[in-house]
């Protein structure tokens, strides 16, 4: 199965960009585990969280004196046992790999995103190519039901 | 994101519902503005209806403590649900904020630490 969700870089967007891998990430959850599962809240509140920080980075980091938002591609594809999404925008090229949590203790304002990203996901990668950021994320579906 | 405003015992009481994400950051700190932070302010954050929050909801809530305790007040936050508590927890912001799970508590805390105005 894969899906594409194809919006604009606007907060507005981003929010419902952000809805939709929620519902997405249900229909893939019942898909393979069925409808009556305890975890399914905890997987799909991780791929919302996760979707909408990387929806959010899109919008805030579009260069400015642009007229037109530009464009932010999310793309679902449900594998055998793990969800993967991809994020892609057109913004310049920015260093996810140097990014570190922020200092909660000085009461950091910003900075969590990413952080929130990875903690979200089972393995979160970055790569620009072809005048594309690609925000690439993995979200194991769990095997077993823990009730 | 609706956002209202009450007293109660000389505490700020916020009640927050809907989506706290990036898009309402812009709303809620001029929502903050009306705050002068002329000498302490104590608040409570009533989440009972946020079903969402995300980064830039969270920086929010950080830039108006920061702003709040500067001038010795505070701010603690109110009946979360799971979820959201869950992204305070990632980020290790649940060891910054006072977290409660009843409001009343929450403002009740208060009327113990706040110094007596004599």
């Amino acid at each position: 199965m894969k899906c594409i969700v194809n919006i604009i870089a606007t907060f507005e967007q981003a929010r419902y960009g952000t809805i939709a891998s929620a519902n997405i990430a249900r229909a893939c959850f019942h898909s393979l585990r069925g409808e009556k599962n305890n975890q399914e809240s905890q997987f799909v509140n991780a791929v919302e969280l996760a979707v909408g920080e990387a929806c959010t980075n899109s919008v805030k980091h579009q260069i400015l004196d642009e007229k037109v938002a530009g464009p932010v591609k999310i793309t679902f594809q449900l594998g055998k046992n793990v969800l993967l999404i991809s994020v892609g925008d057109r913004n310049p090229p920015f260093a996810f790999d140097q990014s570190v949590p922020p200092d909660v203790y000085s009461l950091a304002e910003n900075g969590y995103g990413i952080h929130i990203m990875k903690e979200s996901m089972d393995r979160v990668n970055y790569r620009h190519t072809q005048g594309w950021n690609i925000i690439t994320m993995i979200k194991k579906i769990p095997q077993e039901d823990r009730l | 994101m609706k956002i209202e405003t009450r007293r109660d015992q000389g505490i700020t009481l916020i009640v927050l519902s809907g989506r706290f994400d990036a898009g309402v950051v812009a709303s809620f700190k001029e929502y903050m503005e009306q705050f002068s932070m002329a000498g302490p302010e104590f608040f409570v954050v009533d989440m009972t209806e946020v079903n969402y929050i995300d980064s830039g909801g969270l920086g929010c809530l950080v830039s108006f403590l920061r702003k709040v305790r500067q001038v010795e007040g505070d701010i603690k936050i109110a009946m979360v649900s799971d979820k959201v508590r869950s992204v305070f927890e990632l980020t290790r912001l649940h060891r910054i904020f006072e977290m409660y799970d009843d409001t009343k508590v929450a403002v009740k805390s208060y009327l113990r630490d706040v110094p007596a105005r004599g």
